[in-house]
């Protein structure tokens, strides 16, 4: 029955579009993964190697921070795969294009900076 | 009316001390480090010394640059992406650690912490209640 429904699966998948390919593979790469959406109860270190893990997500803020200032932004990697004025927002984007376990990072306002907070 | 609102855990911190503090662990990779932050919601982000960073195999300067403001000056920091695990509750998250040496403050602020957990204090029984935001 698995079987069946995967060959039905990958069939139509390949009428899919080549966008649509690529985020369904995203899609597909999330759900195998055994942890849940960015919070969790455990103690478990990621491993290194997850791409969370890397600096794909600190080259693409020098290079995208300015324009997304004051703004939440979803990474998968180097990608941006959402974004919001909230971190609500950024989320939601990102799990409608197959990332719902996307970093999500606040992007520091270009005016008034952030604040220490002491 | 009155209104409700349930959490998975609770800590009670110390009373004699300048602030609501939390055991924390910070995993890069495979490597983590064990500290302690303050709970500060006046704190844009989440901001810690720069040897715990390096006490997880980050190159500080590496990372992504944030001036940090206080009412008496400013000071800079690197942001990194870092698993944050606080009282079981674990976030892949972007965090900033200080340049300077002497820095000996370990924050717990609105981005990379606040955003994502449901925070209760009752801080007259010295009591913080928490639970991951996606929690029920």
């Amino acid at each position: 029955m698995a079987t069946e429904l995967l060959n039905d699966l990958m069939a139509r998948a390949g009428r899919l579009s080549a966008e649509e390919k690529k985020r369904l593979a995203r899609f597909l790469s999330e759900e195998a993964r055994p942890d849940s959406i960015g919070a969790q109860e455990s103690t478990r270190p990621q491993v290194s190697g997850d791409r969370h893990n890397g600096e794909p997500a600190v080259e693409w803020l020098k290079a995208h921070a300015v324009e997304y200032a004051g703004q939440y932004v979803a990474l998968n990697g180097d990608e941006l795969v959402g974004s919001g004025l909230t971190i609500r927002d950024a989320h939601a984007a990102a799990q409608r294009n197959g990332c719902p376990q996307a970093l999500l990072v606040h992007v520091p306002p270009t005016e008034g900076g952030s604040w220490g907070g002491w | 009316m009155a209104y409700q609102l349930e959490f998975d855990r609770v800590f009670q911190d110390d009373l004699d001390r300048d602030g609501i503090f939390l055991p924390i662990t910070l995993h890069h990779g495979e490597q983590k480090t064990e500290s302690e932050a303050q709970i500060d919601t006046g704190a844009s982000c989440c901001i810690f010394r720069r040897d715990l960073g390096e006490g997880i195999g980050l190159d500080i300067e590496s990372g992504f640059r944030q001036e940090i403001n206080t009412v008496t000056g400013s000071f800079t920091t690197y942001g990194h992406p870092v698993m944050v695990s606080v009282l079981g509750f674990q976030f892949q998250s972007f965090v900033y650690f200080a340049t300077a040496e002497g820095f000996n403050r370990n924050v717990l602020g609105r981005s990379g912490w606040l955003d994502r957990v449901r925070l209760g204090i009752v801080y007259h029984d010295s009591e913080v209640y928490l639970s991951s935001y996606g929690s029920s």
